[in-house]
């Protein structure tokens, strides 16, 4: 196992997609190729019809068997709730409608097994790929595994190559969810699968679904890269971002593995000692406590959410009805907006911010206001020439009062059933800000005409993820009870930098001094006035921006959950006096993003903090570490 | 023969797992039950067809119980849908 470069190697190719499933994998590609089987068209006899039959009921028979023997392994692997795919796949293929069809073909229409197999099951994938509701395009995958195994046996085929004799990242046009559970049986960290890069696919879709449950980096929808792709190259499979890069040079592949590295921490299956329920958080290694709590966009992103909290608390033998526990530090509100075509009601959103606040009561759940375009909110409104710099967040509810009233209304009832703050997205300037709060007060009133119950006492706050924000953090401070520093956003807006173009992607720089300086302003804004400074952007889940974060002061991290164990373990390694020094440092000497990634790891290193990392945590002799070591 | 109108209330909408319990429900009655959206039909005990169905939310669907217990099929499915499948919002 060498991962040594060939100087003269192809040139590095980088591909981008959409990340399902989180975390970095390195390491050399396996081209996963299966070909799509298909049954041809001819006439059978009469006299063959009983014979074609017997082979379609034993061709079912096996499928039976071996989507058992998978679902099983799925069970293992990921336990019940991932593994009922593969239970309705079982059903799927012991759907009497759909085989009684088949067996109709092959008698009525005198066509031989594969055929009668091939055209019913593709007429059932057309009419989900027709449909409206588009997690159900994404189940015709699932019809195409049940299918495609019917004709492994109905025409002889091997089985397909679904092992791996090294640590690989599975390169493919597309896989179904039986592929990734095998590819995936290895229990032996020497061939283990790393990870999954698909041409096709979604988010939503039950790859992605397994590939998460797994904790296995995954990027979907990369178009064509399949073809570029050799197995045996070396690729960088990049799940925080969406990339894929084949043959990386030097430089760009030691920076993976520092990251990479970093992230390996606190994904080890021991007990997390690091997270204190009782400080809904971490501590640093001084004591210092700090709030950690979860982003949350897709309503399926709720049970990851829930699950990854009551493992945690779970694991750390805690009363979770006694203390407060992780809660949501960002609820994204306008996948209602995403989803349906009409504006959704005040009950509508009621119910779900009630459910919300309830499910994870007594810890707090932060909703914010719709932070969309304006063609999400009003259909047919026209297209901006500059969506980012245009009509969007809290702008937009304040030129659409009844819109804005009715969400304030939604999020005031369900805050008796929990502990429930609200903060406004993109506020730019203080009048803004002024005005929401007056809606507020309307919104109360009404509530209070109506005797319908609210926490007065709810804490408001605002995104700051405009440079203006920020600057003038001072004058917002006073009128609120909070910030949360969106990074994405601020990051985007202070270099110029649109990050899903990728003529100018290496220039989104998150560490970028002028970017850090904006949140030293923010935070010191909010302690001047007792208010706390929350960070709830990508940033906040970066391992190598932890030391610096924590030394400027943040209060609290809003993370995706999957990355919740390892900032509690970054966190608890680091000492917040040395973090502070190393952030004035910082700001008072680095002048580039280079120098302050330098600044950090020279910091980490010092403390020998990386090694201590990969001992304690990648383990002896993994191959995390030997890449480390090289 | 028991008629009922029915709306996919939760988010997600009729996806895999409500299909796969439509399905089981439907299953234990012996009553046939199909299943009508768009003018298009489909034997409510079959779980690709439910599939196929691909209901979002806010669909409205027609439900068509005909056997000895359909009064109490219809008022379980009915229900199993009025519940959103069970599913936060």
């Amino acid at each position: 196992m060498s991962f040594t470069i060939d100087q003269e190697s192809e040139r590095t190719l980088r591909f981008s997609g959409i990340s399902a499933s989180r975390g970095i994998a390195i390491g050399p590609a396996f081209r996963y190729q299966r070909t799509l089987l298909k049954g041809e068209d001819h006439a059978i006899s009469p006299s063959e019809v009983q014979h074609q039959i017997e082979r379609f009921e034993s061709a079912v028979q096996r499928a039976r068997k071996e989507i058992e023997k998978i679902r099983r392994l799925a069970e293992q692997k990921v336990g019940t709730p991932a593994s009922s795919i593969f239970e309705a796949q079982m059903m799927m293929v012991s759907d009497e409608f759909i085989l009684d069809s088949i067996r109709r073909r092959i008698k009525h229409e005198l066509k031989p097994a594969a055929y009668a197999v091939d055209v019913e099951l593709s007429e059932q994938q057309a009419l989900l790929k027709a449909g409206e509701n588009p997690i159900m395009r994404e189940r015709a995958d699932d019809v195409e595994d049940i299918k495609q195994r019917l004709l492994r046996y109905l025409l002889d085929r091997a089985k397909w190559h679904s092992k791996i004799d090294k640590p690989s990242i599975i390169i493919a046009e597309f896989l179904t969810p039986a592929d990734a559970i095998l590819f995936s049986r290895s229990e032996d960290r020497t061939t283990a699968v790393l990870g999954f890069a698909l041409d096709g696919g979604g988010v939503t879709s039950h790859v992605a679904i397994l590939a998460r449950s797994l904790g296995l980096p995954s990027v979907v929808a990369l178009h064509n890269a399949s073809e570029s792709i050799n197995t045996g190259d070396m690729v960088i499979l990049d799940g925080e971002r969406g990339e894929l890069i084949v043959n990386p040079d030097q430089e760009t592949l030691r920076g993976y593995q520092e990251e990479q590295q970093l992230f390996a921490l606190g994904a080890s299956e021991s007990p997390i000692e690091t997270i204190d329920p009782s400080i809904s958080g971490a501590r640093t290694r001084d004591g210092k406590p700090i709030t950690i709590s979860m982003n949350l966009e897709f309503g399926s992103e709720v049970a990851i959410a829930e699950a990854e909290r009551t493992s945690i608390l779970g694991s750390a033998k805690v009363d979770a009805t006694r203390t407060p526990a992780l809660g949501l530090g960002l609820v994204r509100t306008e996948h209602f907006l995403l989803l349906n075509e009409e504006l959704p009601t005040e009950e509508e959103q009621n119910a779900l911010y009630e459910d919300l606040a309830k499910r994870f009561a007594p810890a707090e759940i932060t909703l914010r206001t719709f932070d969309v375009g304006g063609d999400k909110v009003l259909a047919g409104s026209y297209r901006e020439d500059n969506p980012f710099l245009g009509w969007r967040g809290l702008r937009i509810s304040l030129d659409e009062p009844e819109i804005f009233l009715a969400q304030l209304r939604a999020i005031l009832r369900a805050s008796c059933f929990g502990k429930v703050r609200m903060m406004f997205p993109m506020v730019t300037n203080i009048d803004e800000l002024r005005r929401a709060l007056k809606y507020l007060e309307q919104a109360k009133s009404q509530l209070t005409a109506n005797r319908e119950d609210f926490d007065d006492g709810l804490p408001v706050g605002i995104m700051i993820e405009v440079p203006a924000a920020a600057l003038l953090a001072h004058v917002f401070a006073p009128l609120i009870d909070f910030f949360s520093i969106g990074t994405n956003d601020l990051t985007q807006y202070t270099l110029a930098v649109d990050r899903g173009n990728d003529l100018i992607a290496t220039m989104y720089q998150e560490l970028h001094p002028a970017v850090l300086r904006l949140i030293q302003l923010t935070i010191v804004a909010a302690h001047a006035e007792g208010k706390k400074a929350c960070v709830c952007g990508e940033l906040g889940g970066y391992p190598l921006a932890t030391p610096v974060l924590v030394g400027l002061g943040v209060d609290e991290f809003s993370v995706a959950p999957s990355q919740v164990r390892s900032l509690a373990a970054r966190i608890h390694a680091i000492d917040s006096t040395e973090a502070e020094a190393l952030a004035n440092d910082i700001l008072k000497n680095a002048q580039s993003p280079n120098e302050v990634k330098q600044e950090i790891l020279t910091f980490l290193g010092d403390r020998q903090l990386m090694t201590r990392y990969s001992e304690a945590i990648v383990g002896p002799s993994t191959f995390g570490k030997k890449l480390i070591k090289r | 023969m028991v008629h009922r109108t029915v709306e996919v209330v939760n988010r997600a909408g009729l996806h895999t797992r409500p299909a796969a319990a439509i399905v089981k429900l439907a299953s234990q009655f012996r009553s046939e039950f199909f299943i009508v959206k768009d003018g298009f039909r489909i034997n409510g005990k079959s779980i690709i067809g439910v599939m196929t169905l691909a209901a979002a939310k806010g669909s409205k669907l027609e439900l068509e119980f005909d056997g000895p217990d359909e009064e109490t099929a219809a008022e379980e499915i009915s229900m199993y849908f009025a519940k959103g499948f069970e599913e936060v919002a």
